[in-house]
């Protein structure tokens, strides 16, 4: 045991700081509990016997682990452990009792008390193990709980310590906690380990690692583990005999998880441990999760495109044929089209318009299915321009319905300029054929909101039923049948067009009081375009 | 009442020490490192400084020596506190500077003589 005997001596005297730490709060806060008005002073006697051997015990320890004091240092440890034990173990009944008495802050400082007390009795505890022979009995290890219970699954811990008592001790205490637990004495050995089992089915999940030790120190070892790719991520907790600030840093620095000090408690070691492993599980969980969310979000967006080109490539395939029986109905008309006799030439009327009606029903398909089509950038669009364009493009049905078509200043808008048309179009389209008895009265006007512009469509035609409302927007979600012709897909390419900008599009309407189509758009940013 | 900075970075150690001396009626203000404790001290002028010898960033000795060679907190009485019994601490916190010294764990009563006598000596009760 001389090793142990060393380790021993040169932390003897931060094995006095660590010692006076608890019994700091010990004695605090018992005080803390006499001054407290709202502890019954039927406690007092206690609580001045715990503070009675609290100093009893600071006194041993100022003497065994005084430099005047003569002797080895493995006996003077062993020495203030039994000297310690007896008076520790007062305090900790009575605090055990304080906490099941009091409640409120006082029972915290009652808690704090007796976790200080811990931390005493893991020394006198792990001290004592230490100065076993490795073959001795197992040392005094707190009766762990089942592993059901913390959920955890065991896992592979390597243990990498020159000192062979402590090695030891740690894989006892690992294999106790249902680890698989392997031991290193080197750096060199500890790494050809790590190397090989990397690649095994039971792989080492997380590393304890001793700071210092001859010839590869412990922190060389950890620049090494975080170098390698095989081991990305493995948690490392360091141990140390010192309780240095500068040494910890360090160690956390270069990516260790945990630093812990010798003797270090084995309820302590216990949590970090599984701290870590938890923390680690939960990384690759994490990690899993997010390649599937990856993976799906992929897979959403190929299908989506697939569909995209289906429906595109299905739109011009369509229009082929139709091309074919449009020609030549066009054809048959003007060779044939004067000897037809009234039932004959009726027939022929209802070929040529359900040609036409399949026309426009794929041109939409093929419309809708662009406005879905990938984001290209948006740009500034001049809504005037737009709504002229459309306007041409329903020159027929302005002049047949007499539609008086008016608008306000409109702004520039963040949009596609050929979806803005289409857009406009639409709905100016709507306007028209939905209209009532008088005349079609249409207005667009514009107002700013924040960031957006909201544009509007008034109509004084037929109106909708609220509960329609959603079901226009609809691919072929109309309300007409054939009285009024139509793809049943022009409000559904408008909604694409708004949300694809950014937007929302919405409807404002009574039945026989017409109705207000409105949509949102991204103000164009170096514009800034008056409203009404 | 006065105003007393403990420059202390165990949580127990601080939580403990303040609530003794706040029923003791003064008015405490805390620093859990050496550079905390001197950027407090700098700015808020306290009337007596608590000071843990081992602290992180900056030690305690580091951040007296700091204090009493800077012109506006040099006359604020600094109390050391140390784990460390030996004798040597207490000639190496007099060298940078301290006032007062003291060994954890504290002895409360002797701990507020040397409070008070030191604020008696500055005139603040």
């Amino acid at each position: 045991m001389s090793t142990a005997g060393t380790a021993l001596e040169d932390s003897l005297s931060g094995l006095g700081h660590r010692l006076r730490t608890p019994l700091t709060h010990i004695l605090g806060y018992s005080g803390l509990l006499l001054e407290n008005e709202d502890v019954s002073p039927g406690t007092h006697p206690e609580l001045q016997a715990v503070h009675a051997q609290a100093s009893l015990i600071l006194a041993r320890i100022e003497h065994w682990l005084s430099p005047r004091c003569a002797g080895f240092s493995g006996e003077k440890v062993a020495a203030l452990q039994a000297d310690i034990s007896e008076p520790l173990g007062l305090i900790v009944r009575i605090a055990g009792s304080l906490v099941q008495r009091l409640s409120g802050p006082p029972l915290l400082d009652a808690l704090r008390i007796a976790r200080a007390c811990g931390e005493l009795l893991s020394f006198v505890q792990q001290e004592t193990a230490h100065n076993d022979s490795a073959a001795a009995a197992p040392s005094p290890l707190p009766a762990p709980a089942p592993e059901s219970h913390t959920g955890l699954a065991p896992a592979g811990v390597l243990v990498i310590d020159d000192n062979p008592a402590n090695r030891d001790m740690l894989v006892r205490q690992l294999s106790h906690y249902g680890h698989h637990a392997l031991s290193a004495e080197s750096g060199p050995e500890a790494l050809s380990i790590l190397e090989s089992r990397g690649r095994e089915a039971q792989a080492i999940e997380l590393v304890l690692l001793d700071v210092m030790m001859p010839g590869m120190s412990g922190v060389d070892v950890l620049r090494h583990i975080r170098s390698m790719p095989s081991l990305a991520g493995i948690p490392v907790i360091m141990i140390s005999a010192l309780d240095e600030v500068e040494s910890a840093a360090r160690c956390i620095e270069l990516g260790a998880d945990e630093y812990l000090v010798k003797p270090f408690d084995p309820v302590l070691l216990r949590a970090r441990l599984h701290s870590a492993l938890e923390r680690k599980r939960l990384q690759q969980q994490q990690r899993e999760r997010t390649r599937q969310l990856e993976q799906a979000t992929e897979d959403l967006k190929r299908a989506n495109e697939d569909l995209q080109a289906f429906a595109s490539a299905a739109s011009h395939d369509l229009q082929e044929p139709l091309r074919t029986v449009s020609t030549t109905l066009e054809f048959f008309n003007l060779q044939w089209g004067g000897e037809l006799t009234g039932e004959q030439s009726e027939l022929f009327r209802l070929a040529v318009d359900g040609a036409r009606r399949m026309s426009h029903l794929i041109s939409d398909l093929l419309a809708y299915s662009m406005a879905g089509g990938e984001d290209g950038a948006l740009e500034p669009v001049a809504c005037e321009t737009a709504l002229l364009e459309a306007l041409t493009n329903l020159r027929q049905a302005i002049r047949e319905s007499g539609a008086r078509i008016t608008h306000a200043d409109l702004p520039v808008i963040m949009a596609k300029p050929g979806h803005l048309v289409q857009l406009f179009q639409n709905l100016v389209g709507n306007a028209i054929k939905y209209r009532g008895e008088q005349r079609p009265e249409i207005r667009i006007r514009a107002r700013r909101e924040g960031q957006d512009w909201v544009l509007s469509v008034r109509d004084n035609g037929l109106g909708i039923d609220e509960k329609y409302f959603r079901r226009i927007f609809q691919p072929f979600g109309r309300l007409h049948g054939s009285d009024l012709p139509g793809s049943g897909l022009g409000l559904a390419i408008c909604e694409r067009i708004v949300r694809k900008a950014g937007g929302r599009l919405w409807v404002e309407s009574t039945p026989g009081a017409g109705s207000t189509f409105c949509f949102t758009a991204r103000a164009a940013t170096s514009h800034a375009a008056g409203g009404d | 009442m006065a105003r007393i900075l403990l420059v202390e970075d165990n949580e127990m150690n601080r939580d403990m020490l303040s609530r003794r001396l706040q029923k003791r009626g003064y008015e405490v203000l805390l620093a859990n490192d050496g550079r905390e404790g001197v950027d407090s001290a700098s700015s808020h002028l306290p009337d007596l400084i608590l000071m843990d010898m081992s602290l992180p960033v900056m030690n305690g000795w580091d951040a007296t020596r700091h204090l009493k060679h800077s012109p506006e907190t040099a006359a604020i009485p600094v109390i050391a506190l140390t784990a460390h019994a030996l004798s040597g601490d207490r000639d190496k916190a007099f060298e940078a500077g301290c006032d007062g010294y003291e060994t954890k764990p504290v002895e409360m009563n002797r701990l507020l003589d040397t409070i008070a006598r030191l604020l008696q000596g500055r005139g603040t009760p």
